[in-house]
């Protein structure tokens, strides 16, 4: 079953470290990630992929890298 | 190539951790009798694979039970047993030899050298012994240059590097019958290189 969200990440993050281990992790788990907002607060992605591999990229994502803090994260039908 | 094991030390159903200066690795032996040697590190959460657990001819990793397959990829996700994981989750896999009773393993800056036999025929190992002196004191006592091997009559010597004051020397010897011998000599070589004294 494919899925088609977008997720939303508030929290504080280093960009840049936060932009390479999401490419890292989409690619690894072989889904499209399309980034519609990257700042020091705030992070949406566009996601599109088999459903069980985009729930794997979203808990990656909530966890993050060690230089990043998420607060609060959401997700809507795309 | 670095000698990284004896091939008696990597039996069907065990997995074994290894280092190599900062590269850390698993190896494994499939049902068929292939040795993979991977990065010691789940592609999912980072996790040691050496942790992990041979099932059904795949190495599976500890923390959630992903399972990787010979040429490590990801074959089954147990929280999603009906996903057929995509061929992007994979190890990182290294290129190994097994020859004259040690493994072989081609690290990145000589993925495509081949291996040069250190000799032919059957070499039986005798042990695997970690000294603490740098590879250079090896080499320079075993008389092995800038090599990591080298055959002294009936005994073969290799050596690799764990970590910078550790060395590791695994040896083999063409006659079964000197293992023993072989084994005392080696620890005779560990005591002066680390000056123990009785």
């Amino acid at each position: 079953m494919t899925s088609s969200i977008t997720l939303y990440l508030f929290g504080r993050f280093d960009v840049a470290a936060f932009r390479a281990f999401a490419e890292s992790r989409a690619r690894l788990v072989c889904i499209d990630m399309t980034t519609e907002r990257m700042e020091g607060h705030a992070i949406v992605f566009l996601l599109r992929g088999a459903h069980a591999l985009v729930g794997m990229f979203v808990m990656a994502c909530v966890i993050g890298p060690a230089s990043c803090v998420v607060s609060r994260w959401r997700e809507a039908v795309a | 190539m670095i000698p990284v094991a004896l091939s008696m030390d990597v039996v069907f159903g065990d997995i074994v951790p290894v280092r190599h200066e900062v590269q850390e690795l698993v190896l494994w032996r499939d049902e068929e009798g292939m040795v993979h040697g991977w990065e010691d590190r789940c592609p999912h959460r980072g996790v040691r694979l050496s942790l992990g657990f041979i099932r059904n001819n795949r190495l599976a990793c500890l923390y959630h039970g992903w399972q990787f397959d010979h040429e490590g990829r990801c074959r089954a996700i147990p929280s999603h047993p009906s996903l057929n994981p995509p061929s992007t989750i994979r190890t990182e896999n290294f290129r190994v030899e097994e020859k004259a009773g040690l493994i072989w393993i081609a690290l990145r800056n000589d993925a495509k050298r081949p291996l040069v036999p250190p000799a032919e025929g059957a070499w039986h190992g005798v042990r695997s012994l970690a000294i603490r002196a740098t590879l250079a004191a090896l080499r320079e006592a075993l008389v092995l240059e800038t090599g990591q091997w080298r055959v002294s009559s009936d005994r073969l010597l290799a050596v690799h590097s764990p970590e910078e004051e550790i060395t590791m020397v695994h040896m083999a010897v063409s006659d079964a019958s000197a293992r023993v011998k072989a084994a005392e000599w080696l620890l005779d070589l560990r005591d002066s290189m680390e000056e123990i004294r009785c």
